[in-house]
């Protein structure tokens, strides 16, 4: 499996990222590594519209991170604290780039405050866990699943989140271990 | 369907819009491509198989609402949904006019747009289902073959054909066992109804009384005997046909209630006071000379004006003789499949003693006399032994049997009584019901 390596950007928490990372070594079974990338996210920021462009962060981590430059096999994950949109949607949790090597997520609207509830940080902790793991899965080229407690069940909203678990389903475990297989 | 065999296509003049959904929809697992304008969308749509299509209103050139329309004039399948960036309620609506599915404002709730492709390939599953449906009970909904190629059948046919597509009433005259089920069912089948019931009421069979509860249902407790509510015959037809056979053999207070359920396609059961509706069509046959019964008085002139409004008058079988050979041979191969006997036809003689013979009970003498000759025969071909013909027509020459005797003093009668048929019963001793079954039975004429 490919190692991981896990960006904080915009002023990302680095302890929801070091959180993270105990739990990608867990589920990925591989080396998950912080790094750091300076990056000016005012470039991908849209005034209209009051949020980030995550295609257009994507493509840039793609083209400017240097593990990914040189040969190798590295999966790339930036972690923003910003609100993140794809042009044609309202919004995005994460985007990845499908069978690809990067990937970014927004904790933006996973915080239950967003909605007017109280704070619950395990609440909030395994909602990013899922949409980190989603994203990544993406990356490794598993498709949305249509088993509703598997991490690759497409949520577009935050109930839907919950209502998954932080795991693969057999088939999509079984489908990511063959197609790393075949880049190994 | 797995998400792989549905192909989406997306058709917009934004590369970003393009990519974007583009990747929204492979993440989902569907079989994606995109169009930059309509007419790469076009030639895109011929050339591969797309359930779903999502287009921008505002493109260069042709835009999605005419894009929209040239793909309902090749294509009434494929699901559109336009995509608009500030949706009026005119766009919208001369969208769903022009037979989108929906529209959809920029920028999309996922949320939304992940629903509304469930939603739409849903309804197109359900739609294909139901034309498979349809398609599967049309051919067993299909009535029986019309057989014959004489004028006097084709004319018939034709008279079919004209008639099933309307919702006229319809009344099939002709002798006993000429087919007049068959007819009814062909128009049924030829209809917009024929995927409800065609009911058939058997008027001549059931008393009065049995009649109009067979006719109209009962409640729980109407009579003695009905221990709960039954749908009647009128009740069961809601939507699909009523066939009335012998209907010159009803009573005149059941006429009466039927003139009624006609005109206003509403009842009520036996013994209950709720009004029912029912939608369906008549169609009526008879053996009877209706005319007759209504100067006669036996037949309501009214109810007869009612049903009298489209006639098929079905030839006897010796009228078309020109059809025995092909009746003959449908009926042997409908009989070899049955009883799987490998019969393959008749021998020379066979076919002109079938041709020769005057058959009075027409086709139903004819297929019953086939399946007879089958069973008996041991060969491959049907010989003229095998036939009943021979031995019916000389006991008939005999002329010994109770049924002949029965048969001549019945039509003395009735020509003694000048074909007053309740006068003739009264002569006769038995009720008008039996006098009119023994008419039909010998297939007793009046004299022109």
């Amino acid at each position: 499996m490919s190692a991981i390596h896990l960006l904080p950007l915009g002023g990302a928490s680095a302890t929801l990222a070091e959180t993270l990372q105990g739990h990608l070594e867990r589920i990925f079974r591989t080396d998950v590594s912080l790094r750091d990338f300076a990056l000016d996210l005012d470039e991908f920021f849209d005034p209209a519209r009051g949020q980030y462009n995550s295609t257009r962060l994507l493509m840039h981590l793609k083209a400017h991170y240097a593990p990914l430059q040189a040969p190798g096999s590295v999966k790339v994950l930036g972690l923003v604290p910003f609100d993140l949109f794809i042009p044609i949607l309202t919004h995005v949790f994460g985007e990845a780039e499908l069978g690809g090597n990067v990937a970014v997520v927004s904790y933006y609207r996973l915080a239950p405050e967003r909605y007017g509830l109280p704070p619950d940080d395990a609440l909030f902790t395994a909602r990013l866990v899922k949409e980190v793991v989603h994203e990544l899965g993406h990356a490794h080229a598993l498709t949305h699943c249509s088993t509703y407690s598997c991490v690759m069940h497409s949520s577009s909203y935050v109930e839907e989140i919950d209502l998954k678990e932080s795991a693969f389903c057999i088939p999509c475990a079984r489908d990511m271990r063959l197609r790393a297989r075949k880049v190994v | 369907m797995n998400k792989s065999d549905i192909g989406i296509l997306v058709v917009d003049d934004e590369l970003i819009v393009r990519e974007s959904l583009s990747k929204w929809f492979k993440e989902d697992g569907f079989r994606v491509d995109v169009a930059e304008n309509a007419a790469t969308a076009l030639k895109k749509l011929q050339a591969g198989q797309w359930n779903l299509m999502l287009v921008d209103i505002k493109m260069p050139g042709m835009d999605g609402i005419e894009l929209l329309q040239r793909v309902r004039e090749t294509n009434k399948e494929v699901i559109v949904i336009i995509i608009t960036a500030f949706a009026t309620v005119d766009t919208a609506v001369k969208a769903l006019k022009e037979g989108a599915y929906d529209y959809i404002t920029k920028p999309i709730d996922p949320d939304y747009l992940d629903h509304l492709i469930d939603k739409a390939i849903q309804q197109q599953r359900l739609t294909q289902e139901n034309q498979k449906l349809k398609d599967t009970l049309s051919e067993l909904a299909s009535g029986g073959e019309l057989i014959g190629d004489s004028p006097e059948m084709r004319k018939v046919m034709d008279l079919v054909q004209t008639v099933a597509t309307t919702d006229t009433t319809v009344m099939i005259r002709g002798e006993s066992g000429t087919g007049k089920e068959l007819v009814a069912r062909a128009i049924h089948s030829g209809s917009a109804r024929k995927y409800f019931p065609m009911i058939t009421v058997n008027c001549g069979a059931m008393t009065e009384s049995l009649l109009e509860s067979e006719l109209f249902g009962h409640e729980r407790g109407a009579f003695t005997g009905a221990q709960y509510r039954r749908k009647g015959k009128v009740e069961l037809a809601d939507g699909g046909t009523l066939f009335l056979d012998e209907i010159g053999n009803i009573d005149m207070k059941t006429q009466m209630d039927l003139l009624r359920v006609i005109e206003t396609k509403q009842f009520t059961r036996v013994g209950g006071s709720e009004v029912v509706h029912s939608d369906f069509r008549v169609i009526c046959a008879t053996n009877k000379d209706l005319e007759v019964a209504v100067r006669e008085g036996t037949f309501r002139e009214d109810l007869y004006y009612r049903l009298n409004v489209f006639t098929i008058d079905l030839p006897p079988l010796r009228g078309r003789r020109g059809d025995i050979a092909k009746l003959a041979h449908y009926f042997l191969e409908k009989f070899s499949r049955q009883m799987n006997k490998k019969v393959t036809g008749f021998s020379a003689d066979a076919m002109v003693a079938l041709k020769s013979h005057d058959w009075p009970g027409n086709v139903r003498e004819l297929e019953n006399a086939i399946e007879r000759a089958m069973v008996v025969t041991q060969g491959d071909l049907i010989e003229r032994e095998h036939l009943p013909l021979q031995a019916v027509q000389s006991a008939a020459r005999d002329g010994k049997r109770l049924e002949d005797i029965e048969h001549r003093h019945i039509e003395q009668v009735l020509r003694e009584n000048g074909w007053n048929v309740s006068r003739s019963a009264a002569v006769l001793d038995i009720d008008r019901v039996t006098l009119y079954h023994k008419i039909e039975k010998y297939g007793l004429k009046r004299e022109q």
